[in-house]
């Protein structure tokens, strides 16, 4: 049932609008894989080619090498949970999820065990014979979930299924949808923009901008290794330090900054150095002390504000005029003294935490 | 006090104007006089009796229904596929086509009925059943249009896509999928078209004559000797009946 799917420079206009870029993307058999990007992005667009309800400006779709294209929506066999579920409002729970059965020809009879497989997988074996409308929200997701897997799909797409759902829930529903993951083995395609949904559900994302797919890995590997700003800005927080030009000195980069000059790294090798660039450190890799420090790079500042968020301190560090945000363990913080508004501080960090991304996509 | 004691005599005036007009044919109905007349000595169920043994009363009875009902039929049909087609569509083709699809409604009857003498002459269809039906069909489609409309409006167009994704055809979408979810809009539109065909005169005076003689015909040629309080008869069964509908109907929902 586990099959890989291959986008071959997929592309979507609708007049002079370009939803998606021609796109090449790997889909594995088998994984979790989210698409995650900020409103418009055209993560909805890439999910319904995928499902056959957008048709593609340009290139094509494989699944499992053959083009699959041009074959409509219910000869694709790929389960879809959409935005708001979708479910059939005229149908009890079980005829909604005995829907993709009837639909292949399998009678009432034929389909029980199948149906209630799927609603006892989902817990909803005691609402099997109520209207969705009188469902919460978690039940009718459950319900769109059960229908989506009952005909054993070889693919699921999901289409922010939990965007609707409060925020206690939804980390419930993660776990489950998580869970189910490991259970079915089906290759999940799962879109949103909570990234903390993405980081914590997916083997793989994609971060898509303005119909394009920025980077795709594994969420520690955009984390720690994000490849354009806007990757490092999108997922988590990062300090952007404008460069106005470097020496490179085999693989090590110094780069000149209004902070001075500052050892960094390339986000891999074989990369030049960009033409617009910016330095990238992640809050919590920049160390605070109020004695000068051993690191590579070191810059003295002024504390401007300072918030506690239980398990760590927030600083907004001013230095050489440039706004640094550092976050530093609670624990750590509570055995500097000293450290308050308005103190002077040292800062540091290494090399290898200072990546030299791309700037033109920093924006947004 | 006042101010709450008006607004409740205008409402209960507006009930009384609406009302008692239809109420007065009760007792007309059951006068013992040959002529239309509120009874005074005594009641009499003879105008009910002559509608059942006349049996020209029973043939227009039919002629109607047979005409109003596949009229609604024709109607609902055409409305249906009209506007899930516009809604389909959207943009351009929804604000040019919907207002010409509506225009039976604006059009004087009137003109229709010149314009259709003419045209059903020139074709053989003048007092033919096939001609009636057309013309109230096309009367009764823009109905069926405005009430299916309504009814699209509430339909969540991912229902459609997510059946699609679950396996069924673009066949078996619309049967499972949309036309029972719009099936009130459908209903309330048979209803319209049904009505509409079934009280209607003015087209029927024209195009008809002997073949077809439906029952709004029928009293119409009846006002011009001698009104039969049969008619009265007649109309206070077919409030009877709407009553006993709605009573059912508000019954079924609890
Ligand atoms: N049918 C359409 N006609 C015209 N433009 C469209 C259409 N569908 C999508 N677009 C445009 O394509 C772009 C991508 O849309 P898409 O729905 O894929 O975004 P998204 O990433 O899913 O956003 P969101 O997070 O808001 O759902 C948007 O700019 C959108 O306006
Ligand atoms: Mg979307």
């Amino acid at each position: 049932m586990k099959k890989s799917l291959t986008f071959n420079g997929v592309g979507k206009t609708y007049g002079r609008t370009v939803a998606l870029r021609p796109t090449d993307l790997e889909i594995k058999a088998g994984e979790f894989l989210t698409l995650l990007g900020p409103s418009g992005s055209g993560k909805t667009t890439l999910l319904m080619a995928l499902a056959g309800f957008v048709q593609p400006s340009s290139g094509s779709i494989l699944l499992d090498g053959q083009d699959i294209t041009n074959i409509p929506p219910e000869a694709r066999n790929f389960g879809v949970v959409f935005q708001g579920y979708a479910l059939f409002p005229h149908l009890t729970v079980w005829e909604n999820v005995y829907f993709p059965l009837r639909a292949r020809n399998l009678g009432r009879a034929k389909a029980r065990e199948a149906v209630d497989d799927a609603l006892a997988l989902m817990e909803l074996k005691p609402y099997a014979d109520r209207m969705p409308a009188a469902l919460s929200g978690g039940q009718q997701q459950r319900v769109a979930l059960a229908r989506a897997l009952v005909f054993k799909p070889e693919l699921l797409l999901l289409d922010e299924p939990l965007s609707a759902l409060d925020k206690s829930l939804r980390k419930t529903l993660q776990t489950e949808l998580k869970e189910l993951h490991r259970k079915v083995g089906t290759t999940f395609v799962y879109v949103t923009h909570d990234q903390e949904e993405a980081l914590s559900m997916s083997d793989r994302i994609a971060i898509l901008r303005a119909g394009e797919i920025q980077q795709i890995a594994s969420a520690d590997a955009l984390y720690w290794r994000p490849e354009t700003a806007f990757v490092a800005g999108f997922l988590g927080r990062s300090n952007f330090v404008p460069m106005s030009g470097a020496t490179v000195d085999a693989g090590a980069v110094t780069a000149l900054t209004v902070l001075g000059p500052i050892k960094a790294q390339l986000p891999r090798d074989g990369v030049d150095v960009p033409r617009d660039a910016c330095i990238a450190v992640r809050p919590e890799r920049i160390a605070v002390s109020r004695q000068e420090p051993a690191h590579q790079n070191r810059v003295q500042g002024r504390v401007v504000s300072l918030t506690f968020f239980g398990t760590h301190v927030e600083l907004d560090v001013e230095a050489r005029g440039t706004l640094l945000n550092v976050h530093v363990p609670a624990v750590q913080a509570a055995q500097e003294p000293g450290l308050a508004e308005g103190a002077e501080v040292w800062l540091g960090w290494d090399a290898d935490v200072s990546l030299v991304l791309p700037q033109e996509t920093a924006a947004a | 006090m006042n101010a709450s004691l008006f607004p409740r005599i205008v409402a209960w005036a507006v009930a009384c104007f609406l009302a008692l007009p239809v109420l007065i044919m009760l007792p007309i109905s059951l006068t013992p006089n040959r002529y239309l007349s509120l009874p005074k000595d005594g009641i009499s169920l003879r105008h009910y009796k002559s509608l059942i043994d006349d049996p020209q009363w029973i043939a227009s009875i039919a002629d109607s229904l047979f005409v109003a009902t596949l009229a609604a039929m024709l109607a609902v049909v055409l409305g249906a596929s009209f506007a899930i087609g516009i809604w389909r569509r959207g943009g351009m083709a929804e604000r040019v086509l919907q207002p010409i699809m509506l225009a039976p409604m604006i059009v004087p009857p009137i003109v229709h009925s010149v314009a259709f003498y003419k045209g059903w002459a020139e074709i053989g269809l003048l007092d033919t059943y096939t001609g009636l039906i057309l013309v109230h069909a096309m009367k009764g489609t823009p109905f069926v249009i405005l009430t299916v409309a309504a009814a699209l409006a509430n339909f969540d167009p991912r229902t459609e896509q997510a059946a699609r994704s679950l396996g069924a055809s673009a066949g078996r979408t619309m049967a499972w999928v949309v036309l029972p979810q719009i099936k009130g809009g459908l209903l309330s539109g048979a209803v319209f078209a049904f009505f509409i065909s079934w009280d209607e005169i003015i087209v029927a005076l024209f195009i008809t004559m002997r073949q077809v003689y439906t029952l709004p015909r029928r009293i119409w040629d009846g006002l011009e000797d001698n009104i039969d309080p049969a008619i009265a008869a007649l109309g206070s069964l077919m409030i009877l009946a709407t009553v006993a509908l709605m009573i059912l109907q508000t019954i079924k929902k609890r």
